[in-house]
């Protein structure tokens, strides 16, 4: 619908062109000059990071200083830190994320999908009082307050330093509760009452009627799930700072005090730790965005 | 067509029959099957510690053992710590900065982005980036570029532009916050510009048309066209600002932890040293109460304007 309407508006802004070319090639060349230097404000941080990851890590002090262009551009091209850092045990703390993230969005996938069936399409006592609780508290409550009680209730049982520890607090997400059930409320009822006529169960019906029409609310929370456990720092910081347990955030965090600054290395696990959520961003913004806007923004 | 019938049938004679009391007890539990997962998990994650978290408040409490009531002494505390009311004042000019300069920023980007065919979903994808990036990434990123001797800093004292960014703007008490703040802004505004352009792309072109033709100017057009239109999601990001403000805790912690001498403390980095550093989770509470206290205003001064009937 968008591309509807900015078709339209850039056919009136063409018309417009035509009329009076001279000023409006100067507009557009301003609007497009002022676009790329958000761009350029966006990117080239990221650049230098990821140039200096490839760089030799006294080399990155030389070329900043005085500066040269090789600060942007990897000139003594090094994977020295990228190698010292899996030496160390990042590869580890890859695949201790990825683990992580995946099983949360597979069971914490399941889990809000189930809640926001309920929510969307039951009507029970109490329903209402009920959902309206865990939004408010999980909005209003700040997530710091809440940490300190949380913590003590998975230490009560014996969860720290545990995959249970890191898991199972981050599997309820109010968010994605909130997606499933504005998406699961408005699946047409004739399309459930035929199957329900047919005698099939409830759990039926939701995995052989709903899922397979539920591709873009399953990305997007996926997506959401997957990324904010990839990104997650300060539980796993608290909850489980044993070696075996580290994600990539809390190895990145502790590596700064831990090692002086080596900041080739440091910049090195940040830039694996980008690389993700862009590689995933690219593709699918556009759930992503319609998941944030479509839920606040009713 | 006959089967659309029955089932509209079907569905019409299952409204109208008054049918909850009818509905045996398996099968009423077998709905709420589908909610047990989470309200156990809300339970354990959300609801019992956000009662708890408020509670501690009321004791004095070292994290271990058996918390003592003390009624409001920890409140008493609060109005005489100066760390508190410095942290509190942070949260403050925070607002100020975030409710200012990102949502300038995020206009400016979306209604450039509005007005373009070529490339608008390049341009929005990379504005979004930092938006997905953790905390944690962004921070090492910018403590880097901001180092007094490896970053911007040096670059621009190279070419005689010297005490601006080549001094430790994190460590100094004076720049610490606003040096935080630049680096949240700088993950945060890419957010707002991909909201206001969903919004603005959703405007109704007949509206730019008159416009147009009574002779407003593109400035005017954004005044009374854009603005107007688009403003239940500016209320909605200003809200969400309000609440973010009173809860910020990440970017501040990664890169100053507070620090020099508490200059960039926030309650949400307080909270914390309070809790896991000196043991004294009562007091955290305390903070912690005023936090929820700060969100429950905002979101109930929110509620209480649309209720009076204010077009918000």
């Amino acid at each position: 619908m968008s591309d509807a309407i900015n078709s339209t508006t850039a056919r009136a802004s063409s018309a417009k062109r035509h009329g009076k070319p001279l000023r409006a090639t100067f507009t557009s060349g301003i609007v497009y000059t002022l676009l790329i230097i958000g761009v350029l404000i966006v990117v080239i941080p990221l650049m230098w990071a990821m140039a200096a990851s490839f760089t030799p890590n006294h080399k990155v002090f030389e070329y900043a200083y005085p500066f040269t262009w090789r600060a942007l551009l990897p000139v003594d091209f090094t994977m020295e830190a990228y190698d010292n850092l899996f030496a160390r045990g990042f590869g580890r703390a890859i695949a201790n994320t990825f683990f992580l993230a995946i099983a949360t969005v597979i069971i914490g996938g399941a889990v809000n999908a189930l809640a926001g069936f309920a929510f969307g399409r039951f009507e029970f006592r109490g329903k209402n009082v009920l959902f309206l609780t865990i939004i408010m508290l999980s909005f209003l409550v700040p997530v710091d307050l809440t940490a300190i009680p949380r913590y003590i209730l998975v230490n009560s049982f014996g969860w720290i330093n545990t995959w249970q520890g890191l898991l199972i607090p981050g599997l309820a997400n109010s968010l994605v509760i909130f997606l499933f059930r504005q998406f699961f409320a408005d699946i047409p009822q004739e399309l459930i009452d035929a199957a329900r006529v047919d005698g099939a169960t409830w759990l039926r019906v939701l995995i052989s009627i709903i899922l397979p029409i539920s591709k873009p609310v399953l990305v997007a929370a996926g997506l959401l799930m997957f990324i904010s456990q990839w990104n997650s720092f300060f539980w796993p910081l608290l909850v489980a700072p044993r070696q075996e347990l580290r994600v990539v955030q809390v190895e990145i965090s502790l590596a700064v005090g831990q090692y002086g600054t080596i900041w080739n290395e440091l910049l090195a696990g940040s830039m694996i730790a980008a690389v993700v959520p862009i590689l995933l961003v690219i593709p699918f913004q556009r759930y992503y965005v319609e998941a944030i806007t479509g839920t606040g923004l009713e | 067509m006959a089967t659309v019938q029955a089932t509209a049938q079907a569905t019409g004679a299952r409204k109208v029959k008054p049918n909850e009391q009818k509905i045996p007890l398996a099968r009423v539990l077998g709905r709420w099957a589908f909610m047990w997962p989470i309200l156990a998990l809300n339970l354990i994650v959300i609801v019992i510690p956000s009662i708890a978290g408020l509670g501690i408040a009321f004791t004095e409490w070292s994290g271990y053992g058996q918390p003592e009531f003390i009624g409001l002494a920890n409140f008493d505390r609060l109005m005489q710590d100066a760390v508190f009311f410095k942290s509190l004042s942070n949260n403050i000019v925070w607002t100020a900065i975030f409710l200012t300069i990102p949502i300038f920023m995020g206009l400016l980007g979306a209604y450039l982005l509005a007005g373009i065919k070529r490339g608008q979903m390049i341009f929005r994808v990379l504005y979004f980036i930092p938006f997905v990036l953790a905390s944690v990434v962004n921070a090492q990123v910018w403590r880097f570029l901001l180092h007094h001797r490896v970053g911007i800093g040096p670059w621009l004292a190279d070419l005689g532009i010297t005490d601006i960014l080549d001094v430790a703007l994190f460590g100094k008490a004076e720049t610490a916050l606003y040096t935080v703040a630049f680096v949240d802004i700088w993950h945060f505004w890419g957010f707002l510009v991909v909201i206001y352009l969903a919004a603005m792309s959703a405007v109704d072109v007949e509206l730019y048309e008159v416009a147009r033709l009574d002779g407003a100017s593109r400035f005017q057009q954004f005044r009374y066209v854009t603005l107007p239109s688009i403003r239940p999601t500016i209320v909605f990001t200003l809200l969400m600002i309000l609440i973010w403000s009173a809860t910020v805790f990440d970017y501040v912690y990664i890169l100053t932890s507070g620090k020099p001498a508490h200059a960039s403390e926030v309650m949400g980095t307080y909270l914390y040293e309070t809790a896991f550093f000196r043991f004294d989770a009562g007091y955290a509470g305390a903070i912690g109460v005023v936090m929820t206290l700060w969100v429950a205003l905002a979101v109930g001064g929110f509620v209480f304007l649309r209720r009076r009937g204010w077009d918000v």
